[in-house]
């Protein structure tokens, strides 16, 4: 439903050029949730904002359903935005106006009669759980109270779409939760497609049903969030994802002196991935059986995306040369993926 | 009451009608001059802010003739630009002196400084909030009515309260070119006669109304923020 068709994006101010985008080109699909994610600095915002143009691609267009976005003139895309809510890290509300007018604002300029608005607005601030403060300022509420009453802001001139822009970076986890599980109610029950930037990879996994990975600019891959996380093919993917992950930060100790990883005696690490209902350690408990190779734990985590867990292992297998090479093959055989680290 | 006055401003009573006179006239200054020079400083700052390079509707020819000019004239000092301005009275109102030909002046001596300030203002106002109505649709006009000045009124208040004093000041000196007011009374008979009480007189009305419309600002700033 939304398409990007490359896109590239360069700011230029004065004598220097940044490429803040380069010939990116994806889709997000209807009803799903879709994340952008990548470094601070990777063009995430730039890419989100050529989307609804308030940022004009320097080259490539933007289709939503069957209309050339790039392709109409400011007062006909002014009308198509209007079908495209958007949400922001610091929430954007006004201060002067009260939650009740924050929500009418998109709707007033509809030409809807007074008490129908009324209503709706009432409508949209009980889907998102604040009808009581209706006649307060943004000033009394909470962070997540206020991103509430943007969302309800977006959603007011009932969009086919919802742009979030770090939409919970600057709020606590507990009440990123509560957000993100507002987003997912919201994705199913209205069923709009709601596009995710973010640099926080909780996120991603816990909402979206695709996702792209920005890097300087580029897209550097791009799938279900399953696969994104179990297999992961691009160099820099993969190295986003161990940065932001407590992979990452067990990666760091190899070159530490007198770390677990610091081994001289000619064993190897490994690091397994496994997918699905195969669990580590009967996976270690049987290599032993059948192949007396000893599995030393040194890392081990698992992750559920959307519901489905996702097991990380580092082991350090000792025993016969032989045998772990056989008892390496048996676990590749039983669909983990396996990497040798060291 | 009578006896009091009497007393204390000896030469009031024959001054009485002529002090009054004096005052309508800085009134009328200050409402018709201060009323078309507020409008036009929200303009000329509205437009500096739309069309710089970062506004929403760049357009850098505007944007540097308004700039230039603000720059010009605020450096005329009032004094001169009342003399320089007379020919251009003359077109616009028909006449370079006289409480009619204090207009143009005023408003020339007060439009820059107060376009400064309200580009000040706008200028501090969260971009956040003008992205997010332009990514609801709202068109550059919309903009500016419901973001940029509806969110900046206690700010605008507060600059138009600073700018309302210097402008008062400058209503005095432009009864140098005959517009009468306050500031021609208060160099008649408190300067050249030497009365002090007349001065005193002075002093205290242009406190009293300085004081009034700040005491409506403060109370429109409190109503305003949130
Ligand atoms: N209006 C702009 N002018 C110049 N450079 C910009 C502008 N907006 C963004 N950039 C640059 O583009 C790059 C990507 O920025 P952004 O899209 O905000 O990244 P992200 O949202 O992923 O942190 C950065 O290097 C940033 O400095
Ligand atoms: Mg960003």
């Amino acid at each position: 439903m939304i398409r990007l068709d490359h896109i590239t994006k360069t700011f230029t101010d004065g004598r220097r050029t940044v490429h803040a985008v380069k010939d990116v080109s994806l889709e997000v699909r209807d009803g799903e949730i879709f994340g952008i994610i990548g470094f601070s600095g990777a063009g995430k915002s730039t890419l989100v904002r050529c989307i609804n143009l308030l940022e004009r691609p320097t080259a490539g267009k933007v289709f939503l359903d069957d209309t050339e976005l790039t392709a109409l003139d400011d007062a006909a895309l002014r009308k198509v935005r209007q079908g495209m809510g958007m949400i922001f890290q610091h929430f954007n509300l006004m201060p002067s106006r009260t939650v009740f007018e924050n929500v009418d604002l998109p709707l007033k300029r509809t030409g809807m009669p007074k008490d129908q608005r009324r209503e709706k607005i009432m409508e949209l601030l009980e889907m998102v759980g604040l009808s009581d403060k209706s006649q307060a300022y943004p000033s009394e509420l909470s962070g997540g109270q206020k991103q509430r009453v943007a969302i309800a802001r977006a959603l007011s001139c009932d969009p086919k779409v919802l742009l979030c822009d770090e939409a919970t970076s600057a709020l606590d986890p507990q009440t990123t939760q509560q957000i993100l599980k507002l987003l997912k109610e919201l994705n199913a029950k209205l069923k709009i497609s709601i596009v995710v930037i973010t640099h926080q990879m909780s996120v991603v996994k816990a909402i979206c049903d695709r996702a792209a990975v920005m890097e300087q600019g580029r897209v550097t891959e791009c799938g279900s969030v399953y696969d994104l996380f179990a297999d992961p093919r691009d160099e820099s993917t993969r190295h986003f994802l161990e940065m932001a992950s407590n992979v990452g930060s067990f990666l760091e100790t190899f070159d530490v002196p007198g770390s677990l990883a610091d081994l001289h005696d000619g064993t190897h690490i490994w690091f397994l991935v496994y997918t699905g209902e195969s669990t580590g350690e009967a996976l270690m408990s049987r290599i032993y059986q059948l192949f007396k190779v000893e599995a030393n734990i040194l890392y081990g985590d698992i992750d559920y995306i959307k519901g489905r867990p996702l097991g990380k292992l580092a082991v350090n297998l000792r025993g016969d040369p032989a045998d772990v090479e056989k008892a390496v093959q048996y676990i590749k055989d039983q669909g983990v993926k396996t990497e040798m680290l060291k | 009451m009578t006896d009091f006055i009497n007393t204390i401003m000896p030469n009031f009573e024959p001054l009485k009608g002529e002090f009054w006179e004096c005052f309508v006239q800085t009134l009328i200054m200050i409402g018709v001059s201060g009323t078309i020079a507020w409008f036009l400083g929200v303009a000329l700052g509205v437009t500096l802010v739309l069309t710089r390079k970062t506004g929403i509707t760049p357009h850098p020819l505007i944007f540097t003739c308004c700039d230039r000019s603000i720059d010009v004239i605020r450096s005329v000092p009032f004094i001169i630009l009342m003399v320089l301005l007379i020919p251009l009275s003359r077109l616009i109102v028909g006449t370079g002196s006289g409480l009619a030909g204090s207009f143009v002046a005023l408003v020339f001596g007060t439009v820059p400084f107060f376009a400064r300030q309200i580009e000040q203002v706008l200028s501090d106002l969260d971009p956040g909030l003008v992205e997010a109505a332009q990514a609801m649709g709202f068109s550059p006009r919309e903009i500016v009515f419901s973001v940029y000045l509806k969110e900046s009124i206690p700010a605008i208040t507060r600059v138009t309260m600073i700018t309302f004093v210097s402008f008062v000041g400058i209503t005095a000196i432009a009864g140098a070119i005959g517009a009468g007011g306050l500031g021609d009374f208060a160099i008649r008979y408190g300067y050249q006669m030497g009365y002090r009480d007349m001065i005193w007189l002075t002093v205290a009305v242009i406190l009293i109304m300085i004081s009034i419309f700040q005491f409506f600002g403060n109370l429109l700033i409190k109503k305003t923020t949130h």
